[in-house]
């Protein structure tokens, strides 16, 4: 092992060069949000260049951005709140009462997520029209929770199922009947498994951008349809789509880093550990 | 006080019976033991007991009343389990408060309760902690303290030691026979470990596939053994079990002959077995000695010292392999022919059917 | 029975019901919701794909038989557009699991910063669909501002026209920068769990590392793999955002996938029957593919 040191300075550089090659467009991003529109499109791209938040400013101004950011926020937090509020009894019940129905309740579930969306667009649109919520938050609430569903259940299940069972049975020994073992035991422990599902729906939410696009307009359009009207004007708003982007990414960006263990068990069903 | 009766106790798993009637009794106070291989239902048993596994059929009684449909809680039992089941989330005062809680007891009189409970096992200084800043010896003590508050009727133990390293198995194997004398109660303990066994309990419940093979005190499993399975399971090394034949029967025992004519006499009943009877001889590693006038031939395959104590392994002429379990360090070498002196007295007769012929003494120690 | 005496006949089994109330109520929203919007808007699907209907003109209406299908089948726009989905998985399953493996065995490696280069690797994954597409199309493809036009300039190369020339492989680059992060952080995981001394075994049979790669991490992985693989399939099926701002199917139907036709056909030339045609074709296509992955999902599982 004598090219140990050799080994591990050539390992250090590749990590970081993949790491940054991965994030570049990011970090270019962010750095673009601080440049003025001449400096955004100068060839060669400058890399040294004074910062401005003129960009920012800008995005503030047109007032309807911040309708966009509520919309993102309330149509995924109550998404999230919805599917979990049908999901955490679900789960609590073939979690901890299991039958033998169990196994192919939750693979039935898991399968309902193979439909794929398009397949289900047309009436999805018609019947949205027809009652009147197409372009409404709550139509689109309605639409993540239910597309969430099974994922939430899913991961919930998971952890629900890491809480030891003779945990459950000191209690039961211990006189905790179904409320208090809820009470005392249950949520304490679930709790951070719930927060992190929770926190999964949110970003799944958040970035879905194929329902968003096709049931909203402008009333109820959240931030992914606000940036894809970025789309038509070539080149001229490099820095006003860079800041527009980079406020809509960042709240779920570092939602994302602080729950990365989590979401791996969760997204994976505890088949990875 | 507290007496458990099991009558005819069975368990079914879907088609499956995995406890397949058990008669038990236990005294008050009575320290129990139940041993087995792995998977024969020990745990099935204890939790049948303890309320968390469905009774299929059969009586269970505490204190002379049928509690089969009585809720776990209820019972009055307490139970430690293997992992601890410590709550997580809880403080060790909370964890051994918790019963009482639930049970609606003033906060005063709960924390007295669990001091004193603290006093006995010397949780005192960490009370305040959760149980994953503990040792294992510590979370098996908060266990322990636990089911203590609740003045349980009796105690459950599901090889609570088995996460233990062996130093400090031995020393919480001492605390429990502390325990069990200060709290004056019936407790019900299984576990793998042999030693465990022989030296808490008042009364060792052997178990197979599910089945009773024989209940008694320990000296008396070691020394009366019932059959072929008891005699196998107790005792450590293992019984040396040597096919054979009946020579003849008198008044006085059995002789068999056994490893190319090596004739053997047990003071056994012979009322059931006559001569030529295909029998099989068991010999306790400590009933036999090297002797020029040994009945067995050999040679010595392997000496394990252990210091105190000497382990031959001797094949005899048949090409078996019995175990010797000498005093002291023995200078005997490998390749060394020998022949091995059988104390008859000390040896167990089993019967085709694997049933021991009963002794006829019983040993001073095991009544 | 509470009269059994010792003698007592056995006592038939039965369900616990004394402790464990029925869990119905507390299942049955979730399944039922899931039951509506599985089965209400494919049978709606499959009504309609028998019908001529067309949003914008009342006139055509009544059955259409399999008209819709036979349309389809007999629309090289279809056969392209599925030609695209398949190549588009393919494409982007195979650059994130074999990227993704090698990423996740080179960051479990340490070296120092490794857990801030971790997260700035896993960044991608986090960012929403219509961003990332922007991103990529005008800050980094774009022939004339973007970054890798630059790069080309300064190499002395012509700078590719990305999105003209290359239109899928643009997509797939996108799509794949997107999912490489995921399949990292899934694989990594699995690579962290590997028991060292397994590997340190191999290394004492003399295994060197491509041997301990294949022999021991890559068997390892299989499942976090088949996870991978399962979860980016479910989406990538329907991709549908980074085509729509990049290049609209586009040029010509260079791009255009089963997702995007649907799209078109339904809201765009409003044709709801043939929309709903394709729409069955995607459930199909999706089923086959499920039929498999959850088999392989399911087999893993220990419920
Ligand atoms: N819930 C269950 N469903 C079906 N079979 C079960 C169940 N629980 C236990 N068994 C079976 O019952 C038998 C007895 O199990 P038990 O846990 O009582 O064994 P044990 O004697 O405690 O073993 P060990 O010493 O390994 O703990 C085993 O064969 C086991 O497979
Ligand atoms: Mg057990």
């Amino acid at each position: 092992m004598k090219d140990s040191a050799a080994k591990r300075i050539f390992i250090t550089i590749l990590g970081w060069l993949v790491a940054l090659l991965l994030a570049f467009p990011i970090i270019w991003m962010v750095m673009t949000s601080f440049k003025t529109e001449t400096d955004a499109i100068s060839t060669p791209p400058l890399f040294v260049w004074h910062p401005t938040v003129a960009s920012y400013a800008e995005v503030q101004e047109r007032a309807n951005y911040f309708s966009f950011a509520l919309n993102s926020i309330l149509i995924s937090v109550g998404g999230s709140l919805l599917a979990l509020a049908f999901s955490v009894p679900a789960a609590y019940a073939m979690a901890f009462h299991p039958t033998p129905r169990t196994r192919s309740t939750l693979l039935w579930m898991l399968s309902t997520k193979m439909l794929p969306p398009v397949g289900v667009l047309v009436p999805i649109y018609l019947l949205f029209s027809s009652l009147n919520i197409l372009d409404t938050r709550g139509g689109l609430i309605i639409v993540y929770a239910l597309m969430n569903l099974p994922i939430v259940v899913w991961m919930l299940f998971t952890f629900f199922k890491e809480v030891p069972r003779e945990i459950l049975e000191a209690g039961r020994m211990d006189g905790a009947g179904v409320w208090n073992e809820m009470r005392y035991l249950l949520m304490p422990l679930t709790l951070p498994g719930i927060a992190s599902t929770g926190l999964l729906s949110l970003i799944l939410c958040w970035n879905e951008a194929f329902w968003s696009l096709n049931l909203t307009s402008s009333a109820a359009a959240p931030l992914t349809t606000f940036i894809a009207s970025f789309s038509s004007p070539e080149g001229l708003f490099f820095a006003k789509l860079s800041a527009a982007s980079t406020i809509a990414v960042a709240p779920i960006l570092i939602f994302g880093w602080l729950s990365q263990r989590q979401l791996v068990r969760g997204m994976t069903f505890g088949a990875v550990k | 006080m507290a007496t458990l009766n099991l009558r005819n106790i069975r368990k079914s798993y879907g088609p499956v019976e995995t406890i397949k009637g058990v008669d038990l009794d236990i005294a008050d106070q009575e320290f129990v033991v139940f041993v087995g291989p792995s998977g024969c239902g020990k745990s099935t048993l204890l939790r049948m007991i303890a309320g968390l596994e469905e009774i299929t059929s059969g009586d269970l009684m505490i204190d002379g009343k049928r509690v089969n449909d009585v809720g776990p809680a209820d019972r009055g039992l307490a139970m430690v389990f293997q992992s601890y089941a410590l709550y997580p989330h809880m403080t060790v005062r909370n964890n051994m408060a918790f019963a009482l809680k639930l049970a609606g007891v003033p906060k005063e009189e709960r924390d007295r309760k669990v001091d004193e409970a603290a006093r006995i096992l010397q949780l005192g200084p960490y009370l305040d902690r959760t149980p994953k800043e503990l040792s294992g010896g510590q979370r098996q003590r908060v266990a322990i303290g636990r089911s203590i508050v609740r003045n349980p009727r009796v105690f459950l133990f599901d090889e609570p030691l088995s996460n233990l390293d062996a130093a400090l198995r031995g020393q919480m194997r001492i605390e429990l026979a502390r325990l069990h004398e200060e709290l004056a109660a019936t407790m019900v303990y299984v576990t793998h470990d042999q030693v465990e066994a022989m030296t808490m309990a008042d009364k060792i419940v052997v178990l197979q596939s599910g089945v009773v093979e024989q209940v008694g005190s320990p000296l008396e499993l070691y020394h009366h053994p019932a059959n072929l399975f008891v005699g196998g399971f107790i005792g450590s090394p293992r019984m040396n079990m040597l096919p054979g034949r009946i020579a003849h029967v008198d008044r006085t025992g059995v002789a068999v002959d056994v490893a190319g004519g090596a004739r053997i006499v047990v003071p056994a009943e012979s009322t059931n077995v006559a001569a030529g009877n295909p029998v099989t001889l068991g010999i306790r590693p400590e009933a036999m000695r090297p002797e020029p006038a040994g009945q067995l031939a050999g040679e010595v395959l392997l000496a394990e010292r252990l210091g105190g104590l000497t382990l031959l392994h001797v094949t005899l002429t048949d090409g078996q392999v019995v175990v010797v379990q000498l005093e002291g360090s023995d200078s005997t070498r490998p390749h060394q022919p020998v022949r091995l002196l059988v104390d008859g007295e000390a040896c167990h007769v089993f019967n085709e059917a694997g049933r021991a012929l009963p002794h006829l003494e019983r040993h001073p120690l095991a009544a | 029975m509470s009269s059994a005496s010792a003698t007592s006949v056995a006592v038939p089994p039965r369900s616990d019901t004394s402790r464990t109330p029925s869990m119905m109520p507390l299942l049955a929203p979730a399944v039922g919701v899931l039951l509506i919007w599985s089965i209400v808007p494919l049978v709606m699907t499959v009504w309609f794909s028998f019908k001529n209907y067309n949003l914008m003109d009342p006139t055509v209406s009544g059955w259409a038989g399999i008209d819709n299908y036979s349309y389809l089948i007999t629309d090289p726009d279809f056969w392209v557009s599925l030609l695209n989905t398949l190549v588009l998985v393919g494409s982007v399953l195979v650059i994130t699991v074999v990227g993704g493996t090698l990423l996740a065995v080179l960051f479990d490696q340490n070296f120092p910063g490794q857990g801030v280069a971790r997260l700035l690797a896993i960044a991608p994954f986090f960012v929403m669909p219509t961003v990332a597409a922007l991103i990529w199309k005008n800050l980094m493809m774009h022939p004339i501002y973007g970054v890798l036009g630059s790069v080309a300039r300064g190499l002395g190369m012509t700078p590719i026209d990305w999105f003209a020339d290359y239109p899928m492989v643009s997509v797939i680059i996108i799509v794949s920068w997107e999912w490489l992060p995921f399949a990292l952080l899934i694989l990594l995981t699995a690579v962290q769990s590997l028991d060292r001394e397994q590997l340190e075994a191999a290394r004492m049979d003399g295994a060197g590392a491509f041997a301990q790669f294949f022999y021991i991490t890559l068997p390892h992985l299989r499942r976090a793999i088949s996870v991978v693989v399962m979860i980016e399939t479910i989406f990538l099926l329907t991709i549908f955002a980074e085509i729509f701002v990049t290049t609209a199917g586009g040029p010509g139907n260079a791009t255009t996938n089963l997702a995007f036709l649907i799209y078109a056909r339904a809201l765009l030339q409003f044709d709801v029957g043939g929309a709903s045609a394709g729409g069955i074709v995607a459930i199909l296509l999706a089923n086959i593919v499920a039929f498999f992955l959850v088999r392989s999902v399911a087999r893993n599982l220990e419920v």
